[in-house]
Formats: C-alpha cells, structure tokens, sequence
C-alpha cells in the first residue's frame, strides 16, 4: 500500500488510457507523456498498461505501508527515499515504512512514480486513468489528497535481489525536450509552422493553447471527431492543441495532429517555453511510434539482463 | 468512396469524409458507414466515433500501419439503402423532463412564446441522435422547431447543473455531468444518461430516436 503523506498540488492515478469508449463521448485520457509512463513500467517489468501516479505543480511524500520496488520518471525531480537521494529511470526498492519524499519538480511538467506492478485501482471503463472533469477512474475520480490510501498489485514475483537498479542508459530514456514538435499536417497553413509559438499559461490536460502571435484561418466548424494531439484553430487564430483529456469531438477548424512519438514531450513543456511544429507524412510518424515501440521492447531486455 | 474523403488525423486516426452540412440523411450515411467499418473487424481498430458528416476510426498504428488500414477503409461500400447487420439497433428514447428550467421565462420572451407553448412544441418532435461528445454521453440532439432556435447564451455558465436539458441554435439535449455550457436551461430529467461503470456507459448512440415528455 501507498499512504499519501503530503500530497502535491495534483497527482493522480494514470495508465496508457482509455478506449473502446468514445462513441459514448469518454476521452482517452491517461499519462500526459506516455513514453515516459511506458519506460517506467518497462524498466520494473509490468505490463505496459499498469497504473502509476502522476504529478505536477510540486513535490509531496508518500509512505510505503510494505516491500515495494518503484522508479520516478518523466519530469526531473529533487526526491530522496529517506535520506537516499533518487534519481530518474532507476529502480528502488523501499521498505516497510519508508518515506519518499519529492522535494520539487526541476525540468518538464509531469512526473511519474511508477511501483511494481503497478497502482491498483478499480478498472473505470477497462482503464485505471482518472478523467478529472467526469469524476471517475483513478482513486474516486479526484486527485489524491493526504492519507489517501493505494493499494498496490499483488506482487506476482520477487526477482529482484538488489536495493537499487543500474540506472537506465541514456539511450533508452524518453526524450524531455525538443526544439521542434512533428506533427501531421490536415490542412496547409504554411503560417502555422513557419515560425515558432509560446506554449500559454492556459495550458492543462485537456489542451494546450498555443499563444505569441495569432494567424488567419481561424474557423468554427461542424462538430468533428478529434482525439489527443489534434490541432485546432480556433476564430481568434491562436491555435490548441489537444492533450491527453481531449473530448471525442470539437468544433474548431482542424490543422493537423502531433505525432504520438512527440506528443509526451509537448505535454512535458512550462507555460512559456518556446515550440516550433514541423510537418511530417503520417508513414514517417508511425516509423517514429514503431522505433519508440521498440526502443520500449529494448528497455525490457535490459532489466531482464 | 473516393481517395479524397480518407485523410490521416494524425498517425493513430483517419478520418472519412462522406459529406457536408447537418441533414438526417447524412448523419444515416455516416451511422451505416460506421456499422459497416465495425463489421469489418479490422485488426488494431479501437474506437470508431460518428459525427455529423464524417466519422473517424482510431486504430493502433503498432497493429495495422495507416497504409493498409485506408485500404481496407476504401474497400469498404455501403449503399444508402443497404441493410447492414447492425452492431446495435438504433433505440427509441422516451425521456421525462420536469419542465422547469431557469431560463424558460427568457427563452419565452426571446421566441414570443408562452411557457406551456414552449413545453409542447419541445416534446412533440421525436428527435435523432446526432453526435456523442463535448463531455461523456453528451448527446447533440436535433433538429429543434425553428420556432425555439436561439443563438447560445451570451455568457456561458460556469457550471450547468447535472441531468438539465436544454436548447440552442437547432439542438436539444441533457447535460450528463456540471460542466461549463452556454445552452438554455429548460428543464431537468431524472433519467441518468452516462454511467462510468455502465457498458455502454452512454443511454444514447448515435441515430437513436430520442422524444421528450413532460413529466407530471
């Protein structure tokens, strides 16, 4: 079990996300960077599916009611187990009783403590993610808060003999920044990718909006399906684009859509940061998710090593 | 169906184009459309969402790449007439609504109608589903009788209370969960229209009939 000790401004519980319900309307939901969610649950050998907390704003501390082997990922972060310092893409094994504490977030948006083999709440939907404005899944369909109690999955194994894990090779980790985000282009605005866009404070998992200049084009249309990563550009010409809590359909004109490989990295952006959007073709984007496939395929052969 | 109303929505969805404009007949089109690409079982297809002239069908790019799957979509024909064995028969809807909502009396003074006026033309249409989405089971239901057709509330509300139906432009329908929403408040329901531990967690889908009764 995990007890909430001091819980950060927001954390919830995450997985890959929801699907099979969007023709009722139910967005998919799930971690904001999902590569780094997929690293971590490959590096303590869950499924890729398993459940996780994810964190933002700032840090908090959670106690281990038991044995649990957990790693933090995505964002950067200042955290320690007790008094031991933890480091990103690594994996530790807590004892009975140990605080982790996650002093601040340094670089990115949103952190990830994974466990193994996962955080264990009722499947909403076939999905442990929380959807915030629906008020389900997750833990009661709300953001953690302290001494909120998560039951951990039964532990299926104890292979692992060592306190600590070697830390993930560079390689393998996901990428936390990018000066260029690709995107599959819909319809050609050359003004959208010519120069670049300030990601705006008005930013959440629903969307981010894009802001520093605006362009023409802007249109409201009848309503379309859109998903995450779905750029849209709204009357006032300052672009959105969809994140993870994207609803099914929306009524902007549609650009394009980010790729899933570069869609994490977007997620993981400051209000403030500066993000230029190339075009690609759609074949180019899936090599992209292929090669991270496999570079998550890599990542479970060496934990297994 | 043409190469042209294929196109990728980014690299896990592709969208298919089958016309233009709000019309019954073609949110048909699209609602067989969608039946028929769902009897087809595609490998890697996750989610197939309706919408009012095009759907769009999310797929895992890791199980079938956008290639083959706008392949399978191109071969896919269905006449207008065509009797597709359905994934699910389109239902019937009877919902009661207590016809109180807190804009009724400005909805009377925009249409220049009475109350008891507004009641009756709303629940005397048998209205079709359109489209699924905004928030969960949101259905947009229509088309309303010109005679209620107004523009959206000029401000929004910050938070529509749950089960409220309401108006706006040509559309009818109940909000499901408190959420923002800029329609006319006229009445509330009891019925619950989304459930998250439901399946399917929504009461509607889309081309369902859906009519109005004021409840006594």
């Amino acid at each position: 079990m995990i007890v909430v000790r001091r819980a950060p401004a927001y954390a919830t519980v995450q997985d890959i996300g929801r699907r099979g319900f969007m023709s009722s309307g139910v967005p998919r939901a799930g971690a904001m960077d999902r590569p780094a969610l997929e690293t971590l649950n490959a590096l303590l050998g869950n499924d890729s599916n398993a459940g996780a907390i994810e964190i933002a704003l700032n840090g908090g501390e959670l106690e281990f009611s038991e044995e649990t082997t957990f790693a933090l990922g995505g964002a950067k972060a200042e955290a320690r187990l007790e008094s031991t310092p933890v480091e990103g893409y690594r994996a530790y094994r807590a004892n009975h009783g140990d605080v982790l504490t996650i002093d601040s977030i340094t670089a990115g948006r949103f952190l990830y403590l994974a466990i193994h083999p996962g955080v264990m709440t009722p499947l909403v939907m076939r999905s442990r993610s929380t959807y915030l404005p629906g008020a389900f899944g997750g833990h009661e369909g709300r953001r953690l808060k302290n001494g909120d109690t998560l039951a951990t999955e039964e532990t299926r194994h104890q292979r692992r003999r060592h306190h600590v894990s070697d830390p993930l090779p560079s390689h393998l980790r996901p990428a936390l920044a990018r000066d260029t985000i690709r995107y599959v282009p819909r319809d050609d605005v050359a003004d959208f990718f010519q120069s670049p866009w300030i990601v705006s404070p008005a930013s959440d998992r629903t969307g981010y909006r894009l802001a520093g200049r605006s362009i023409e084009g802007g249109a409201s249309i009848t309503s379309e399906p859109v998903c995450p990563g779905t750029i849209q550009l709204p009357p006032g010409g300052e672009p959105i684009v969809l994140m993870a809590d994207a609803p099914t359909v929306g009524g902007y004109r549609i650009l394009g859509a980010v790729i899933t490989a570069d869609a994490g990295i977007l997620a993981q952006m400051q209000p403030g940061t500066s993000v230029a959007f190339n075009p690609v073709s759609v074949e180019a984007a899936q090599r992209a998710l292929l090669s991270d496939n496999e570079r998550i395929e890599r990542i479970r052969e060496w934990s297994l090593a | 169906m043409t190469d042209k109303s294929i196109s990728p929505l980014g690299d896990s969805a592709v969208t298919v184009r089958i016309g233009d404009g709000i019309s019954e007949e073609l949110s048909e089109l699209v609602v067989r459309r969608a039946r028929a690409i769902s009897q087809e079982g595609i490998p890697g297809v996750l989610d197939i969402v309706p919408a009012y002239g095009s759907l769009t069908v999310h797929y895992d790019a890791r199980t079938i790449p956008y290639t083959d799957i706008r392949k399978r979509l191109l071969a896919i024909r269905t006449e207008p007439d065509s009797d597709v064995a359905a994934t699910r028969e389109p239902v019937k809807h009877v919902i009661d609504v207590r016809y109180d909502g807190e804009d009724l009396d400005e909805v009377a003074r925009l249409t220049r109608l009475t109350v008891d006026r507004i009641i009756e033309i709303h629940a005397s249409v048998e209205y079709r589903v359109f489209v699924i989405g905004f928030v969960p089971g949101f259905a947009y239901l229509g088309p309303l009788d010109p005679r209620l057709v107004l523009p959206r509330r000029e401000s929004p509300r910050k938070r529509v209370p749950v089960d409220a139906a309401a108006i706006a432009e040509s559309q009818t329908g109940v909000y499901p969960s408190e959420t923002p929403g800029g329609w006319h408040l006229i009445g509330r329901t009891d019925v619950k229209l989304f459930d998250s531990l439901r399946d399917p967690p929504s009461t509607f889908a889309v081309g369902d009939r859906v009519r109005f009764t004021a409840a006594k």
